[in-house]
């Protein structure tokens, strides 16, 4: 809910879990009073209940206007716990897939479950077959690439610093199906709030021997490194990430070999985002709603991390979700922040999120456009679509 | 190059994997890449100095002009710039008699241009001794003392009256579990307390 700082989540033994919103600091005197001082209403608050029936005039999740069209799964965790906590993780369920994974689970067995969930994830766990399937003697690496660098996303950035327990969970699900031992954790170098809650993080999984060697007992032992990547590098680029790891100078290939079989040092190496790891732990605990995780910005009114299932509308995500341009200014179009960015007009406002891949393969954010203020790059090379 | 940073690169593996992270640690605790850093860093990794600027050359990142006392880096990403940023980049031009990617003449503020920093839905971003300022008022030019004297007049003349998000990283112990991340924390804690080493803390997780 990036509009709405301050938000402040309010956790009581027989209490719902709460969220306010837009808190300020003169008002904290007497919001604290009215909410520990009896059983009135907080009306004039605003915020939003985690049940199905809201509680004391603060309305359900289903009725509040930014979440109503939600489904967060990925997310359920992020600004409910500590992000750093190991303990939090692993009593809201964290680690449990794993360990599901560890005790009767081959490589295999995950390689099958992931790629039945959809294209992306068939994508994910084809690579880690063919890595696996590289010579059994040749060391293997796993590369994350946290780079996020393109103008309009930042729900990497988001899922490091909400939920860093997840993400570390879902790289070792997708490590053990891969068959390596040694990741290299790359991170934008602006992000600098998500290298230390995930740096953290990675400490306190490592002192409980949850990443390190013979995992939970098991034969999987599993190293990370974490990078910061320098900033403004454009190292969306698997070549050129792989390059700038290695100490080379960062160029394309024109004929790149596939890093599964040729990665890093000529090894093969599997490369994955932040948001493809993170939404592992809910595939192997068997919670298959389909969801999508985008990062919604621009002038608009609810900016934020929104994730939604199959089939919402790019007209729910700017005008319900979003609820609009701020002072009701028309809309020309939404940039898809992908690899490529590509400006769609109102008429395709009715394409489903899983459509946008079509766009932009990877697309993870759209930027609302108001009227007359398209960036003139994208005009005049005709990349505008009308479906 | 300074001891701090000298005994810092000196402690990398000789590995080319860390050519990349030494230079960063570099420019972490003295703001900027001199010939001699390069050289140094060069030395140590047994390379030619020009392997050690091919790759300082290809991040825009690394600074191999000194930069002023001060950074202040305006966001001009899509999401800022429909939301204002690149006003406030013009403005800030004109109070301070400067074009972005220079310093004023008296070195004391350098004014950059950044290429989203990835806080889209705190549009516009201000990045100031790097601290970053999201949902920064799109009337600040009027109220701009001219010149700004400190980035601490372009905060205030910028803020809104509703409160600004302002997160600063301090260093942390970092994990022992490889060279990269462990050196962040320890050039943190080697940068210098005053000069350029005051911003170059606060760049540091």
């Amino acid at each position: 809910m990036c509009s709405a700082g301050i938000v402040v989540e309010v956790q009581r033994s027989g209490w719902p879990r709460l969220t306010f919103t837009g808190l300020t600091k003169d008002a904290v005197p007497d919001w604290l009073s009215a909410l520990v001082g009896g059983e009135a209403p907080l009306t004039r608050f605003d915020g939003v209940c985690w049940n199905d029936e809201g509680w004391r005039g603060l309305p359900a999740v289903s009725r509040h206007p930014f979440f109503a069209a939600q489904r967060r799964v990925i997310m359920e965790r992020c600004g409910h716990l500590h992000p750093v906590s190991l303990d939090d993780a692993i009593l809201s369920g964290g680690y449990a897939a794993l360990a599901r994974v560890l005790d009767d689970q081959t490589p295999e067995d995950v390689i099958e479950r992931v790629k039945a969930c959809g294209p992306e994830a068939l994508a994910a766990a084809t690579e880690w077959e063919v890595c696996r399937n590289a010579l059994a003697t040749t060391p293997s690496y796993f590369v994350v690439n946290g780079e996020e660098g393109r103008c309009g996303r930042f729900t990497d950035r988001h899922l490091m610093e909400g939920d860093p327990q997840r993400v570390l969970e879902g790289l070792l699900i997708a490590a053990y199906g891969a068959g390596t031992n040694r990741a290299i954790i790359h991170i934008n170098g602006t992000a600098r709030f998500s290298f230390d809650r995930l740096a953290r993080a990675l400490a306190k999984a490592q002192a409980a021997g949850l990443i390190g060697d013979r995992i939970l007992g098991s034969a999987f032992s599993f190293h990370v490194e974490l990078r910061r990547g320098p900033r403004g590098f454009v190292g969306g680029e698997e070549q050129m990430l792989l390059r700038s790891i290695e100490g080379q100078r960062a160029s394309p290939e024109t004929t790149p070999l596939p890093p599964p079989e040729v990665g890093l040092w000529g090894k093969p190496t599997v490369i994955s985002t932040i948001a493809t790891l993170a939404a592992l732990p809910p595939v192997i605990s068997d919670d298959s709603g389909r969801t999508r995780i985008l990062s919604v910005s621009g002038p608009v009114s609810r900016p934020g991390i929104v994730e939604v299932e199959a089939g919402t509308t790019l007209r729910q995500l700017l005008f319900e979700v979003a609820d609009g341009l701020r002072d009701r200014r028309p809309c020309e179009g939404v940039l898809v922040a992908g690899p490529s960015d590509v400006l769609l007009s109102p008429g395709s406002f009715d394409a489903t999120v899983e459509s946008l891949d079509a766009f932009s393969a990877g697309a993870g954010g759209l930027i609302a456009i108001p009227a007359g203020e398209a960036p003139g790059y994208l005009r005049p090379r005709g990349l505008t679509r009308d479906r | 190059m300074d001891n701090p940073a000298g005994s810092l690169v000196a402690e990398f593996p000789r590995e080319r994997t860390g050519l990349l992270p030494a230079l960063q640690a570099v420019q972490e605790i003295e703001g900027w890449l001199s010939s001699e850093a390069l050289a140094a860093v060069a030395e140590h990794f047994r390379l030619p100095v020009s392997e050690a600027s091919a790759i300082a050359t290809d991040y825009e990142v690394f600074r191999l002009v000194k930069p002023g006392s001060h950074l202040v880096r305006v966001c001009t990403g899509l999401s800022c710039r429909l939301t204002g940023g690149a006003d406030h980049l013009r403005t800030l031009e004109n109070r301070l008699g400067i074009a972005r990617g220079q310093t004023t003449s008296d070195d004391r503020l350098t004014l950059e241009e950044a290429d989203c920093l990835s806080m889209c839905s705190l549009a516009p971003v201000l990045e100031v001794d790097g601290t970053c300022h999201g949902r920064v008022a799109s009337a600040a030019g009027e109220r701009l003392p001219t010149p700004p004297t400190s980035p601490r007049s372009i905060l205030s003349a910028g803020r809104l009256e509703s409160a600004s998000l302002i997160f600063v990283l301090e260093p942390r112990p970092g994990p022992a579990n490889g060279p990269s991340s462990d050196f962040w924390s320890r050039a943190a804690r080697a940068a210098r307390p005053s000069g350029l080493g005051r911003w170059s803390r606060r760049f540091a997780c």
